[in-house]
């Protein structure tokens, strides 16, 4: 059993169990559904996601507690998650050896130098989590206000030298670096005191457009799954849609494609992840290298390196991914995980330059701001944003949303789709709501979104909350938004064809869509009478259609038009009339005398007291396209901007 | 040998010394986690910032006072009304910081009586200095754009005359209060950043007709503390005035029915709308002060709601009479 | 190439294989603890499958008999406003179930003064239609034969046709007008296909000195005990003294004999005091209470007993004819 057996078991183990975990997500309790499958626990073992959700909210919450076992555990054995345990990362190795399988080993260690572009992964992480810590940082600027001078002056001390030493750990050149960064240090904290950084200092988390583990959980759910199911429709009844899916796949397909030209491309490239445990793992006890400096430089075991951290010679350690292929391929048996360094040297610090550093650094600070400059998450709200149900209050929401795709995955109802950007590039591929796609609008008695959030963006709520009952009775529902009736394209408001499917399936008791009853005169519908019986009237010429009125809705009144007077009409031909018998005419209407043709039309009024947002109407609306109820996101619960209406005593704002 | 023994010593060393990183490492990864763990989900609200409320700024001891001052000359009058009610050094101590909450609510121009006129503005700023006052702030939210309407207004010129300080509220000038016992105002963003360090306030109103609330007076002078889309107040616009009665406990309201805004209220526009009723009032009941205030409109106090709402709360009296004003003429 | 593992290679290789497993295993057990999403989600589906949907089309319901004339077109009600129609009375038919009611006037065509109307109450089934047929049966009724349950009085005709509960009400005693009613009446059931079905409960009880027409099935809460649903009562008159038995079928035997238990110690709670009998039925509880004697046990999955009985002897006596027949029934 040698060790790269070992590590083979366990990345199909973890990418079978990633697989698994995708393929139950559906509700439901039979044992290829839910039940109690941990789907979210591969993201919660993830250290960035931790990490960012912790410099986003200051908290560390609930299951990523795993996250901090694996950060020990990278710290004591180096960066094995790579190597050993991402999902994403076994598919890369995989369709990387597929790519070099026939090529000479002369190739294949040229693929595997060590590129300069390597550093890039570093930069994205700092972009990232700068993004994610303006608020962070904000507070701790807000520390010294309010506070006497000393007070302030040691906390940008301490806060000075925890730079420095974070810039130690990165950087070759560390004087001028110092230099630099307590300068910019000593501008921000200064800034801080007089101006109110905090309004300033914007954060969201961003890292879930690039984190591996939410990026394939994304791109297996959103895009694989639902196109190998369209066809053999056994995850789901019916065909999932998805807005802006193609994006998701084609990043997906282009990040596997490119492991083609060079193994393990966005893992060596691209990989934030892969970048933070590389640095975590610098002190490392044990770590690949050589145990003696003179071997004969024959490189084989460069050829089979994952990750391209050039064991042959001063192996780079944040690189190394510990495939451990370098010990199975070295014929000396001169490489092996040892707790002494590599005899030939090793190198521990990314290759980055104080430049890109602080480029990265500052860019990624200003980048949420700048982006809420189009106001989107406030004023400029697209109407076309829905959140889901539990979606915390904006800001808060943008703090945790991993872009995961979990929610979208686990609706049952398939109406949670990854927004695009007109709720603003920050908000891509966050969750939002349309109700013309799917089987229905939400469902009232559903909570999976909520339960099923790995970090509480959507946070878990009982079913109780969600209606408004029992302990949460004052409160009221969660509500999602406000269905608006659109009267010009509405059939029975503006073209006399009854309709109420709306009203008929509002699920709220009592029924937030009420109608009022309406009598119109249909076009060319005022004739004359040739002649009339208790039951039938005949008509001069032939002016209707056979069986036009007869679906229960037309009447028909001769002079005054009052509920006394009008007739259900049953049947018509060309020429006559037949109206119920259950109350024939008392006097049939006289030869020469004019009948007025009315349909019955019930116009559909929405109350906003009631209504929850569900946006089961507007998916049941008969008008496909352009629905004539629309939901949008007015007087949503989790919004006081967005509120409607004056709430009641004691109701959520 | 032994430079294999030196690499082995140093070797020892150097995992030594790693390990101690890797032990610092694993330590303040369970530091950081004990810290800042959280099992439970978060709550459904924003984390809401300490609310904040203002304190009562009447004068304790003093009872009930009201005066009526009739006469042409705002500043005579209001230095008539404040006499009759114990001059202004009953209310404004040496040292005081003093607040006038001003109605500045429109850019236009003192002629139209939509705003606190300015002179009368300056002239109650300059009392209070007289009195011994340290600062004055004078204040509002305005509809429009702050700058603008105190400067069309003419309150921002007037007031800078007499060394009072003029307040343009910005985005970081509120703070969310919750009224006690109040159904509408919770959470809702209050203009606070003036109030700090305060301990007298005076309100002081012109008499007008209002579209929706019927008439707008001392006690709706306090909309314009409130922040935030406050136009949804509207939609129980009585009970948004009651609880803004409830809100502010001032140390006396200025209510100025020199000329009346007769109809076409808030905001007027034709001079035609202003009837000269000439007459000031001074009192440390605001309801009494508007319940007097509507008879000048001509309305009843069943007419308009809020009154009767406030005086309900315990906020003041709708029965003016009660108070024993004290009528005067400046003539 | 390393040719063979060493032993520590592969002792640390099954070590994390053990781990592996560990993991796969711990997946496993979590699995059987359900996401509360899923818990909720049977509960959602169980909840769909019970009501019976409303027969929404009224064309064949009311057919107008010869002669007669309709005054109005027909109104059709539905559990939100039959209050409307029927004002307190819609409480009977909304705990029970209530689904539609269809109503219209009719006139005899030559004396317009002589009319009746028409009540058709759609219960969704048969029992919910037995239960508020019996409910309102009229002690001074006479029974009708046309269909099994029926019966009328002067003015009015009332009967039950599969799930519909059907009322004629006449303005007038006239015969014409009975003979109209009774036409109605054959023209609806005739034309009005029903699912079929019994009420089993009917033919539990002992024949012998059984009211045939004085059986009345109390969906909820009788006899003022709330866990008491779907409990079917008969009157009995034996020698010379009047009593009532009652029976329900329950789900299983245990909840039978639960629900003994559970009277019995609402019985108690109320009053009553329990007495000591052997009757020769197994598990029954006596109890007098308010000058009556109650008999309740449970045979099987019926529960069953006497209530508000005079004569206790009678009382024990008919319980263990009930009891007999009960045990010789499928149960």
């Amino acid at each position: 059993m040698t060790i790269v057996t070992v590590r083979r078991i366990s990345q199909a183990l973890f990418l079978g169990l990633f697989l698994w975990f995708c393929i139950v997500s559906s509700l439901g309790r039979e044992w290829w559904q839910l039940r109690g499958w941990p789907v979210n626990w591969l993201l919660q073992i993830d250290p960035l996601i931790a990490l960012g959700t912790m410099l986003t909210t200051r908290v560390l919450y609930s299951g990523l507690l795993w996250a901090m076992v694996m950060v020990v555990l990278t710290i004591l054995l180096g960066r094995f998650f790579c190597g050993w345990v991402c999902p994403f990362g076994s598919l890369h190795h995989f369709i990387g050896f597929l790519g070099r399988r026939r090529r000479p080993a002369h190739d294949r260690i040229t693929l595997n130098q060590y590129h300069p572009g390597q550093c890039i992964k570093y930069y994205l992480l700092i972009f990232l989590l700068a993004a994610a810590a303006g608020s962070s940082i904000a507070q701790l600027v807000r520390v010294t206000h309010g506070h006497s001078m000393i007070v302030s002056i040691s906390v940008i001390a301490v806060l000075a030298v925890l730079a420095v030493i974070a810039i130690l750990r990165f950087i070759s050149n560390p004087r001028r670096a110092i230099g630099i960064l307590l300068v910019v240090v000593g501008i921000w904290m200064g800034l801080g005191s007089f101006l109110p950084l905090d309004r300033m200092n914007a954060a969201s988390l961003q890292i879930g457009l690039l984190d591996p583990i939410a990026l394939v959980y994304r791109s297996v759910n959103l895009v694989l799954l639902p196109v190998v199911d369209a066809g053999i429709h056994k995850l789901s009844t019916i065909q999932r849609y998805y807005e802006g899916a193609w994006l998701i796949g084609a990043i997906f397909l282009a990040a596997v494609f490119l492991n083609l030209r060079i193994p393990r491309f966005y893992c060596r490239f691209l990989c934030p992840l892969g970048a933070l445990l590389g640095v975590l793992g610098r002190f490392a006890l044990w770590r690949m290298g050589k145990t003696r400096d003179e071997c004969t430089a024959c490189k084989l075991c460069d050829a089979d390196c994952e990750g391209a951290c050039q064991p042959s010679g001063e192996i780079r350690i944040n690189e190394c991914v510990l495939c451990m292929n370098c010990r199975s391929s070295c014929k000396e048996g001169l490489v092996d995980y040892q707790t002494s360094p590599s005899a030939s040297g090793e190198i521990t610090s990314p290759d980055i330059s104080r430049r890109g550093f602080v480029i990265a650094l500052i860019s990624g600070i200003s980048a949420i701001p700048v982006l809420r400059l189009s106001g989107e998450a406030g004023p400029n709200w697209h109407p076309e944003v829905i959140r889901p149900p539990g979606a915390l209050p904006e800001e808060g929401f943008l703090a945790r949303c991993l872009r995961c795709g979990q929610c979208m995955r686990i609706c049952p109802t398939n109406i949670i789709h990854p927004a695009g950007i007109k709720g603003g590039l920050e908000a891509l591929w966050t969750p939002t709501l349309n109700f013309r796609v799917g089987t229905s609008g939400c469902q009232l008695n559903c909570i999976a979104c909520g339960q099923i959030c790995p970090s509480a963006a959507l946070r878990p709520m009982s079913l109780d909350e969600k209606l408004g009952r029992k302990d949460y009775a004052t409160t009221g529902p969660i509500r999602l938004g406000t269905a608006f009736v659109d009267r010009g394209r509405c059939l029975p408001w503006a073209m006399d064809r009854p309709c109420i499917v709306c009203q008929e399936n509002c699920p709220t008791s009592p029924k937030a869509i009420f109608t009022r009853k309406q009598f119109t005169t249909v076009r060319g519908g005022v004739l004359l009478v040739k002649r009339a019986d208790a039951l039938r009237v005949e008509f001069e010429g032939n002016p209707l259609e056979p069986g036009q009125f007869a679906t229960g809705d037309y009447y028909c009144t001769v002079g005054i038009e009052t509920d006394d007077h009008r007739r259900r009409i049953v049947e018509n031909s060309g020429n006559t009339l037949a109206i119920a018998p259950s109350w024939p005419w008392q006097s049939p209407p006289p030869r020469g005398s004019f009948v007025r043709i009315q349909v019955h039309l019930q116009l559909p009024f929405v109350d906003p007291k009631l209504c929850t947002g569900c946006g089961i109407c507007e998916h049941e609306c008969p008008v496909r396209v352009k629905r004539a109820i629309r939901v949008t996101p007015e007087n949503e619960s989790r919004s006081r901007e967005r509120s409607l209406l004056l709430p009641l005593a004691g109701q959520r704002q | 040998m032994r430079r294999e023994l030196r690499d082995e010593s140093m070797n020892r060393r150097e995992f030594l010394l790693r390990t101690a990183k890797a032990g610092a490492g694993v330590a303040a990864t369970c530091f950081l986690a004990y810290w800042l763990y959280d099992g439970t989900p978060p709550g459904p609200l924003q984390e809401q910032d300490e609310l904040v409320m203002l304190p009562d700024f009447s004068m304790p001891g003093l009872g009930p006072k009201m005066s009526i001052v009739t006469g042409g000359d705002r500043i005579q009058t209001v230095n008539r009304a404040l006499k009759a009610i114990g001059g202004i050094e009953a209310f404004i101590k040496p040292g005081d910081r003093v607040l006038l909450k001003v109605n500045a609510a429109f850019a236009t121009p003192p002629i139209l009586s939509a705003t606190t006129n300015p002179q009368l503005a300056a002239e109650v700023a300059h009392l209070c200095f007289k009195a011994g006052a340290a600062s004055v702030v004078v204040t509002d939210n305005p509809i429009n754009d702050p700058e603008s309407c105190f400067n069309l207004t003419g309150i921002a010129e007037a007031a800078r005359s007499v060394g009072a300080r003029v307040f343009l509220p910005t985005e970081d000038s509120f703070e969310p209060t919750t009224v006690k016992d109040a159904t509408l105002i919770r959470g809702w963003p209050l203009l606070y950043s003036p109030f700090v360090g305060i301990n007298k306030v005076i309100g002081i109103a012109p008499v007008k007709d209002h579209h929706r609330s019927g008439a707008s007076m001392t006690m709706k002078n306090w909309y314009g503390l409130l922040g935030g889309r406050r136009n949804i107040f509207h939609q129980d616009i009585h009970n948004a005035i009651k609880e803004l009665a409830m809100m502010v406990t001032p140390t006396l309201v200025i209510l100025d029915a020199t000329t009346a805004m007769m109809t076409n209220g808030p905001t007027g526009g034709s001079l035609a709308d202003l009837k000269r009723t000439n007459t000031m009032i001074a009192s440390t009941d605001q309801v009494a002060a508007d319940a007097f205030g509507a008879t000048l409109l001509g309305k009843t106090v069943a007419q308009l709601p809020y009154i009767s709402k406030a005086e309900a709360s315990g906020v003041g009296t709708a029965d003016y009479a009660s108070l024993n004003p004290i009528r005067e003429s400046t003539g | 190439m390393v040719s063979q593992p060493t032993k520590c290679e592969t002792s640390i290789g099954f070590g994390i294989l053990l781990v592996l497993a560990g993991i796969v295993i711990g997946v496993f057990l979590k699995q059987s603890h359900y996401n509360p999403a899923v818990l909720v989600r049977g509960a959602l589906e169980a909840g769909i499958r019970a009501a019976p949907k409303a027969d929404l089309s009224e064309e064949f319901l009311i057919e107008v008999a010869a002669g007669m004339v309709p005054m109005n077109p027909p109104e059709i009600f539905g559990p939100e406003n039959l209050s409307d129609k029927i004002n307190g009375r819609a409480e009977l038919y909304l705990s029970a179930g209530f689904l539609r009611l269809l109503c219209q006037r009719f006139a005899e065509a030559n004396d317009p003064s002589s009319w009746m109307e028409v009540f058709i109450y759609d219960m969704g089934i048969i029992r919910r239609a037995f239960a508020v047929y019996s409910v309102q049966r009229r002690p001074d009724a006479e029974k009708a034969t046309f269909t099994e349950f029926a019966y009328r009085t002067e003015n009015a005709l009332f009967f039950l046709h599969g799930r519909y509960y059907v009322e004629l009400i006449a303005a007038v005693t006239t015969q014409r007008m009975a003979e109209a009613m009774q036409v109605f009446a054959h023209t609806f059931i005739g034309k009005t296909e029903v699912q079929g079905g019994d009420i089993e409960e009917l033919a539990l009880f002992p024949r012998e000195g059984l009211n045939e027409e004085g059986i009345t099935f109390l969906i909820s809460n009788a006899f003022g005990f709330d866990r008491f649903d779907n409990v079917f009562m008969a009157d009995y008159a034996l020698g010379n003294t009047q009593l009532t038995a009652f029976l329900s079928i329950r789900e299983n035997p245990s909840e039978a004999s639960e629900l003994v238990a559970a009277y019995h110690g609402f019985l108690l709670a109320n009053g009553g005091v329990n007495v000591e009998s052997d009757i020769g039925v197994p598990g029954a509880k006596v109890v007098k209470i308010l000058d009556s004697f109650e008999v309740v046990f449970s045979q099987g999955k019926f529960l069953a007993g006497i209530h508000a009985a005079q004569d206790r002897g009678q009382a024990e006596k008919h319980a263990i004819r009930l009891m007999q027949k009960l045990s010789g029934a499928s149960g």
